[in-house]
């Protein structure tokens, strides 16, 4: 029996197949790695009816091109909008569609945002490796061999439990952050109180030297700088810190960090802004803002709750209606769709 | 800060995460504790921690917020911590001694005679030296299977170079500031290259990929280019090349 598979006729800036990550080895220099907007993989999950721990492609500021293969298949987008034309036709973002054999799905640049999410009906169909179909790039296992994606690769759909249903989300996509919620981190208090206060007063920007690792910022100048220089032991570093290397120029640290570091911390992002902060586009304006623990936990409350209730705003979309039903008055459409 | 802080202590690392340190230091009785509190908690086996991982001083213990409360968690370390004297704790039972082939020096090794000339001592002395005794396993991280051991004789006390070597290749045996490091995957090091093992702590093919376990040793053995390439193609159809010594 054949399934559902896209062939990839340009492969986008860099393209991997993530999911939500491997938890569990960090003991073994494993990080969680995974999606680096996981809100993404839970959107596309509700537009198909599927589990979100189903692996999907992760596009970065340019998607690229996918052809249908053999038979009709189911696909969703989401994350960070990039212009998206089917056959010519455009195509709004956070939505899922049906590709008919020969079809091609046609995703340019990101409208706002960096990370874009190509999901398949049934997810994208690679070996699970130490628990996850997430790509870990730099050691080269895991997703599609290990590797970014090529043209000529072929993404294979899993088994596929739903319908071709053309779906919608009738929610607005979260807004982008300009204020980045933290907590004092593991070493904050090597800087003084100037440079904290410094640190909070300053207005950031994602530099380019930004990956799936962790992000640069621009912004300090001078840089910041411990109070007894640079001689910590290395030591276990989480998602989210925010690390201050020689050069004093912060780093945030992503999905895919070294899972041990040994410069200071001194901030670390909240749960539930990482997302967020990921999708910042290089060039993007940020400012720290330091909030009580209990405040992140309530973050991270309301965006898990967010998560549960995607399904009941997923509805069916009528041919040619666009993006403008993000508008439409709450619950018009509930009850209907209720999957 | 001005008063000087007391140890093992709790330090938050975000919202989902508590760090347990166990002092300043990279000695015996701190790495002890590290690994000895890590299987503590795992043994506990609570609602709500993701995971842990011991490094050279101190305990990682992830946890999700929504299924135990930060404070909650708190008091239970906090409590585990209070039971003994975690630094008096012996290495774990049933650890393993590994003995880890290594070709010294040559392509696999080309900063050995670097070290050489600096302390004014032949290749032979290094790579004896280096196989003298047994190293601690006193941490994994930075890299899939990337191994940290020590603490070497002070021919090793050499600082990191300054230049960064690209990519060096899974098996790399480098060197700076009295530590071994045991590479799986390909890296980037500024570190001192001085051998190659076609050992791996961690390997895909190999079933299980990953062998270490904390509290685990390494000694180091000397084996010339054509053991190399003939135990590399053993490690490559996924045979454990590295001999195994329980101790205990």
């Amino acid at each position: 029996m054949t399934r559902p598979m896209l062939e990839v006729l340009e492969p986008g800036l860099h393209s991997s197949v993530q999911d939500l990550g491997r938890p569990g080895l960090q003991h073994q220099g494993v990080a969680e790695g995974g999606a680096l907007d996981p809100r993404a993989l839970f959107e596309g999950a509700a537009l198909l009816g599927q589990a979100p721990e189903l692996a999907a492609l992760e596009m970065t500021a340019i998607g690229g091109a996918f052809r249908a293969e053999g038979e009709a298949v189911r696909v969703a987008l989401t994350g960070a909008p990039f212009e998206a034309r089917a056959d010519g036709i455009a195509v709004p973002w956070r939505t899922a569609l049906t590709l008919e054999p020969g079809q091609t799905l046609q995703l340019g640049k990101a409208q706002n945002g960096l990370y874009g999410y190509l999901h398949l009906g049934g997810g994208i169909d690679v070996l699970p490796v130490l628990g996850s179909r997430s790509t870990h790039l730099r050691a080269g296992f895991g997703g599609h061999e290990g590797r970014l994606m090529r043209k000529g690769d072929h993404l294979q759909a899993g088994e596929a439990a739903t319908t071709n249903v053309a779906t919608m989300l009738d929610l607005p996509a979260p807004d982008a952050l300009t204020v980045v919620r933290v907590l004092w981190g593991v070493h904050a208090d090597e800087f003084d109180e100037a440079e904290r206060n410094r640190f909070l007063g300053t207005t950031f920007r994602v530099s380019a030297k930004r990956d799936r690792m962790g992000a640069v910022l621009d912004g300090a100048e001078p840089g910041f700088t411990p109070e007894r220089g640079r001689t910590l032991i290395s030591d276990a570093v989480v998602q989210g810190d925010i690390q201050v290397p020689g050069d004093g120029r912060p780093v945030v640290l992503l999905a895919d960090r070294q899972p041990t570091g040994g410069y200071p911390r001194i901030a670390t992002v909240i749960s539930a802004d990482l997302p967020g902060f990921a999708q910042l586009p290089s060039g993007a304006p940020l400012r720290f803002e330091v909030v009580e623990p209990d405040a992140a936990v309530a973050a991270l409350r309301a965006f898990r709750a967010y998560h549960a209730a995607l399904g009941r705003h997923v509805r069916a979309r009528r041919p040619g209606e666009e993006l403008l039903a993000v508008n439409l008055v709450d619950g018009v459409y509930a009850g209907a769709t209720e999957p | 800060m001005d008063e000087a802080p007391s140890y093992p202590r709790l330090q938050r690392a975000g919202d989902s995460a508590w760090l347990v340190n166990f002092g300043e230091r990279t000695d015996d009785p701190v790495n002890n504790a590290a690994v000895a509190f890590d299987a503590w908690v795992r043994a506990e086996a609570m609602a709500g921690v993701v995971e842990t991982a011991p490094t050279i001083r101190s305990v990682l213990v992830r946890f999700d917020p929504l299924a135990i409360g930060e404070a909650a968690l708190a008091r239970r370390l906090k409590a585990g911590l209070a039971e003994r004297n975690w630094l008096d704790a012996p290495p774990p039972a049933r650890r393993t001694r590994w003995h880890v082939p290594v070709c010294y020096g040559g392509a696999h090794g080309p900063h050995l005679d670097t070290i050489a000339a600096e302390h004014d001592v032949d290749a032979a002395t290094l790579i004896a030296d280096h196989g003298r005794s047994a190293q601690r396993v006193r941490m994994v991280g930075f890299a899939p299977g990337f191994v940290y051991t020590g603490t070497l004789s002070e021919l090793w006390d050499v600082p990191r170079r300054e230049e960064l070597s690209a990519s060096v290749p899974p098996g790399t045996i480098a060197v700076a500031v009295r530590q071994t490091v045991l590479t799986s995957t390909t890296i980037p090091t500024g570190w001192h290259l001085i051998g190659r093992s076609p050992w791996r702590a961690f390997q895909l093919e190999r079933e299980p990929p990953f062998v270490l376990a904390a509290g685990d040793e390494l000694v180091f053995e000397a084996i010339d280019a054509a053991t190399y390439d003939a135990l590399d193609a053993d490690a490559r159809a996924g045979r454990n090349v590295a001999r195994e010594e329980p101790l205990d």
